[in-house]
């Protein structure tokens, strides 16, 4: 045991010799790219080596599935087939440019424009619910959603079985392209199993939930068709199109709560709007104690105002539900402006700040 | 900390400001040989798929010469698909079998015995007998 | 000093109490003044929070429909020169109500009020069944295979204009 611990210091004190960084967090460029730079600190001398072209136009025009893709998202005359066909494509090493740029422009877009929605339109979600909001909207599982609703096909055919079936070569430029010819081949024959390659088996989180190779890459090419928009038609049709496609989905937020204490909860809460007086939670009606079904409506009120109400078949259930209600109206608040319509977001043309922000989360 | 979250996901609502056709390709099947692909060959014959292609450009057509009965096989989003067997259809109902199966979202059909589908709410919530004010309530 | 807002106790699953106000344009309101105040609808707006959380009630072939935004209308036919993805305006309102109030007209509410559009989601047919069908003093059941026709319409604004 003793002499293990000492090899395992010996093996870490070597490490630290050779590569120091190690211990840091420190962002490297990929290695892959091949990139050459004049010197390190000067970010605009920085050059990518690795051979890329873009798909000719003309070859993307013979696609029917770009051409159908592009016709099915209504995407303006001016978004190219090449972009749209970029936009489907993960693989770096094939000499035809990736989305590797569009995706992260896509998502900046996406996450500005979520955020910027749920900001405005609930500004008193707290901070665990506003985040799992914004995975809503645009994680990887929504996004891969939408990628299948979009009609995406995934290229799974290797070279040899494309020649075999005389496959014509610009069919694959239509489809998602994200596994290598090795990965391909090892695809398991038994339906409904899968084998799990070294990295993905990384990507398996704590809590068992597990994304696919195949969802991240849907949800990568979404992203960077959104990031293509941006790049032919600029902001406000990237943003027509993210309101129209992502935020015009349903949002279930009242089934996005979990409160451990929501009673003591309410509480910190009135503390902290500085109610003149206190908390109470009283009984509104019963059906009558004796009743072979009781049921009790209860009541949070703050003096005579009434915060929140719930029904409930014992007197704790219905205080319980009173409470959480009094707590999800207050969360889920939602302005209008002064005309009754909509507020306006920061995006918006002659936005003007109506003054409405969050309180901040309480702390029991 | 004092509210935590549960993960959902935004429920898909196609045709609420967008809309994208669920239908993605069609393949036609037909044998050059058979006489129940008898129709489906007039179809092909006469180019009137091609002003049908033109029309729905959204969708792939792709036409695929095997032995055996004629059909078409309609894919739809989320790996959805449809087989309708054409099988001795003369032209004008293969070309009706196809506009109409396009149309549809290609899940399982069903019969909805009410007028509206809703996911909301409703607005003015559900009627209760104990906020009913205390002289109109039901006495024994 | 924030004001605590609520956004009425509906959305949270509770019950209405008592009834709802009504608006109404009725002949016996001569005075211009009330007239005036029948097309304003600014109560509903703000009560069905800029048009969050409200309903309408429109008439295809004289039938009614409630409907709220992103519900989806199944037609037991197949609509007449219409599409899969065509938009539908509809233009023959008698109800539109938020949780406190409603402004309703029998002969169609103005369309200089509302949008209320709906879009052709899905053509497609009810599951095949069959009918059977006798006559008197016959012994022979005649059986026909049905399958009609559905549309299936999405709301997809409705909104205070």
């Amino acid at each position: 045991m003793l002499q293990a611990m000492k090899e395992i210091r010996a093996i870490g004190s070597v490490c630290q010799r050779i590569t120091p960084a190690s211990f840091y967090h420190v962002s490297r460029p990929d290695a892959s790219l091949k990139t050459t730079y004049d010197s390190i600190k000067d970010y605009g001398s920085y050059k990518n080596n690795i051979f890329t072209h873009r798909l000719p136009e003309s070859t993307a025009e013979q696609s029917p599935l770009l051409v159908a893709l592009h016709s099915r998202l209504s995407l303006p005359k001016s978004y190219s087939l090449s972009t749209l066909s970029q936009a489907l494509n993960l693989i770096k090493f094939e000499g035809l440019a990736n989305n590797f740029g569009l995706n992260t422009l896509g998502k900046t877009l996406l996450s500005y424009y979520v955020s910027e929605n749920l900001l405005i339109r609930y500004p008193r979600l707290p901070m665990p619910v506003h985040n799992l909001a914004i995975d809503a909207y645009m994680g990887v599982n929504t996004l891969y959603d939408i990628g299948k609703s979009w009609g995406i096909e995934v290229d799974t055919t290797t070279k040899l079985e494309k020649h075999l079936s005389q496959e014509p070569e610009f069919m694959r430029y239509g489809k998602l392209r994200f596994l290598d010819e090795s990965a391909k081949k090892s695809e398991s024959k038994e339906p409904g199993v899968f084998e799990l390659t070294q990295e993905e088996l990384s990507s398996v989180k704590n809590d068992n939930t597990y994304l696919s190779r195949e969802a991240e890459a849907y949800a990568s090419a979404v992203r960077s068709i959104i990031g293509g928009l941006y790049t032919h038609e600029g902001e406000e049709a990237t943003k027509s199109f993210i309101h129209s496609h992502i935020l015009s989905r349903k949002l279930p937020l009242d089934q996005m709560f979990q409160f451990s204490k929501p009673t003591r909860e309410l509480v910190r809460l009135a503390e902290k709007l500085q109610f003149s007086e206190p908390v109470e939670i009283r009984l509104i009606a019963e059906t009558g104690r004796l009743s072979s079904h009781a049921m009790y409506v209860a009541g949070a009120f703050c003096g005579t105002d009434k915060l929140g109400e719930g029904i409930g078949s014992s007197l704790q259930e219905a205080k319980t539900r009173a409470v959480v209600n009094a707590l999800m109206s207050y969360y889920l608040y939602s302005p209008v402006s002064q005309d009754g319509s909509p507020v306006k977001l920061p995006s918006d043309n002659d936005y003007k700040f109506e003054g409405i922000v969050g309180g901040g989360d309480v702390a029991i | 900390m004092p509210v935590k979250g549960i993960a959902k996901t935004a429920l898909s609502r196609n045709g609420v400001s967008s809309y994208v056709l669920p239908c993605h390709r069609v393949v036609l099947q037909y044998c050059n040989w058979g006489g129940s692909s008898q129709g489906i060959r007039d179809l092909l014959k006469s180019g009137q798929l091609d002003t049908i292609a033109r029309q729905r450009e959204s969708v792939v057509f792709e036409i695929a010469r095997r032995s055996g009965h004629p059909k078409l096989s309609f894919k739809f989003a989320h790996d959805k698909s449809k087989e309708v067997n054409i099988a001795n259809l003369d032209k004008s109902e293969i070309v009706r079998k196809l506009q109409d199966n396009i149309q549809s979202s290609g899940s399982e059909l069903f019969k909805w015995n009410h007028k509206v589908m809703s996911s909301n709410e409703s607005v003015r919530g559900i009627w209760s007998p104990l906020h009913v004010s205390n002289e109109n309530r039901f006495k024994i | 000093m924030l004001k605590l807002f609520m956004p009425g106790l509906r959305q949270r699953k509770i019950p209405r109490v008592g009834l709802s106000r009504c608006i109404s344009t009725q002949e016996s309101f001569k005075s211009e003044a009330v007239t005036k105040s029948t097309h304003d609808l600014s109560l509903l707006k703000f009560d069905s929070n800029g048009s969050n959380n409200l309903y309408a009630i429109f008439k295809l072939y004289n039938i009614p429909y409630l409907v709220t935004k992103g519900d989806k209308v199944v037609l037991p036919y197949k609509l007449k020169n219409a599409e899969a993805g065509d938009k539908l305006i509809l233009n023959n309102v008698t109800t539109i109500g938020s949780p406190n109030f409603t402004y309703s007209d029998n002969k169609g509410i103005k369309q200089e009020l509302y949008d209320l559009t709906a879009k052709v989601i899905e053509i497609t047919k009810e599951p095949y069944y069959e009918v059977y069908r006798t006559k008197p003093r016959c012994r022979r059941v005649k059986t026909f295979g049905v399958q009609p026709y559905q549309t299936i319409l999405m709301i997809s604004e409705l909104k205070l204009k």
